[in-house]
């Protein structure tokens, strides 16, 4: 545990992470306090399903599994984290595919009338303090989407 | 030898223990009620990710071996009724009934969940990962409840007394977290410039929407560089018996304030307010000093 005492910064830090990282995490003493060091640079997320049904409609879902649920993540913080580290940290692949599939299976079953869905992050970038000052919008909307993903062939 | 006794094993009033059993134990059972709502997105096979592919992802992420129990028990409800027998070990825990089964049986739940789902993690999940281990290794002062420790009334044993090897190892470990979180920012552009409150105040984690901490930049730039002072601080004012008090009323009301102004950070509060238990009594010391001038 104590171990994790040297900071990730320093050449110490990521020298021993990376030796004692995986038994660190699989004994549950590993220690990352990104958390209280990050700068939060988004004033708010929004995570949309966009569906599109067979006659080329388009419904929106929420994504929270197993109902596709719309969720509000600055209440429910552990979502903003899930969704921003799944579809920004190219390390978290596996679990961005396996949500994927999850969706496919959820939306065939709940909503079969649907033919393909894509993914949509709306998520807004707060502008420079200077800009603000000056009468800028507090935040820049910046939408990316994944998809389409095929339900049907 | 002499200096390793008196660091480790001085014997302490378990009175000290039972309240950080209390309030840890509290700590738990809130943290586990606010987990309810994600279980069946986060922690079962219907929800974003299957425990196999999590296992995966887990080693891939970390480069260790995930062994949740929630590859065993992969429905809505298997892990609801785990979820559940946590915070009902938890109430007993408070009283003082099975707390260490209790605390064996959710550091296996926390690890679990840190397994299941690491992408979903948070930082305080760290914290009482590591609270938990440590409490299942110390003594727990059972033999007081929130009651006869109210009323300082034992009936088993008043003079009870136990090695204080379990408190200084929480006390550690706060430091450790003041010290190596104020290290992480000083490398941070943000921290360095004098920014990073004011966008945190403007962030998802602000409760108060709007521009107003841009009005109050000037102020908050102020705020950023002596939030570090303070968190470098802390361990010192909170380690000297002489200034406990002032790093106890300093710390608690820091995270008071991360509570107020941050929409989702009470649990994180809530934890590092427990942590200051493994401090009391604070004015132990000033007692006696007072005491002994008295004489």
């Amino acid at each position: 545990m104590l171990l994790g005492i040297a900071p990730l910064t320093s050449k110490l830090g990521e020298f021993t992470s990376s030796k004692i990282d995986p038994i660190r995490w699989t004994l549950g003493t590993a220690q990352k306090w990104d958390m209280f060091h990050s700068i939060p640079t988004l004033s708010g997320l929004k995570i949309e399903l966009v569906a599109t049904d067979n006659e080329g409609k388009d419904h929106i879902l929420g994504p929270e599994l197993p109902e596709l649920d719309v969720i509000n993540p600055k209440e429910k913080i552990r979502y903003h984290y899930t969704f921003l580290r799944m579809f920004q940290n190219p390390q978290n692949e596996t679990f961005r595919k396996s949500y994927i599939d999850a969706l496919k299976n959820s939306i065939s079953q709940k909503k079969p009338e649907m033919v393909n869905f894509s993914i949509h992050l709306h998520q807004n970038f707060i502008n420079k303090i200077q800009d603000i000052q000056k009468g800028s919008e507090i935040s820049k909307p910046i939408v990316q989407k994944f998809g389409p993903f095929t339900l049907k062939e | 030898m002499k200096g390793f006794y008196s660091i480790w094993l001085e014997e302490v009033d378990s009175k000290r223990y039972a309240l950080i059993r209390i309030g840890f134990s509290i700590l738990l059972l809130f943290h586990f009620l606010w987990l309810l709502p994600y279980s069946d997105s986060l922690l079962t096979n219907e929800g974003i990710s299957t425990a196999e592919m999590s296992a995966i992802g887990f080693n891939e992420l970390t480069g260790g071996k995930s062994i949740s129990i929630f590859k065993v028990f992969q429905t809505p409800a298997s892990v609801s009724l785990l979820l559940l027998s946590a915070i009902v070990l938890c109430v007993l825990s408070i009283f003082g009934k099975y707390s260490r089964i209790a605390f064996v049986y959710c550091f296996l739940i926390q690890l679990s969940i840190i397994h299941r789902a690491p992408i979903s993690t948070t930082g305080w999940d760290s914290i009482i990962t590591n609270l938990c281990i440590i409490l299942i290794l110390s003594p727990l002062g059972t033999n007081w409840n929130p009651i006869s420790l109210i009323k300082n009334q034992n009936l088993k044993d008043s003079n009870s007394t136990n090695p204080r090897y379990g408190l200084v190892l929480i006390q550690i470990q706060t430091c450790v977290i003041y010290w190596q979180s104020v290290f992480q920012k000083m490398g941070d552009y943000y921290w360095q410039n004098g920014e990073s409150i004011t966008y945190f105040l403007l962030s998802h984690h602000g409760r108060y929407q709007g521009k107003w901490p841009v009005q109050f930049h000037d102020f908050l730039d102020k705020m950023n560089y002596l939030t570090l002072l303070i968190e470098l601080s802390l361990p010192v004012l909170l380690c000297l018996s002489k200034t406990r008090f002032i790093g106890v009323v300093l710390g608690i009301g820091f995270h008071v304030g991360i509570a107020i102004l941050g929409i989702n950070l009470g649990l994180f509060s809530l934890t590092m307010i427990t942590c200051y238990l493994a401090f009391y009594p604070i004015w132990e010391s000033s007692t006696k000093a007072k005491n002994t001038l008295k004489s």
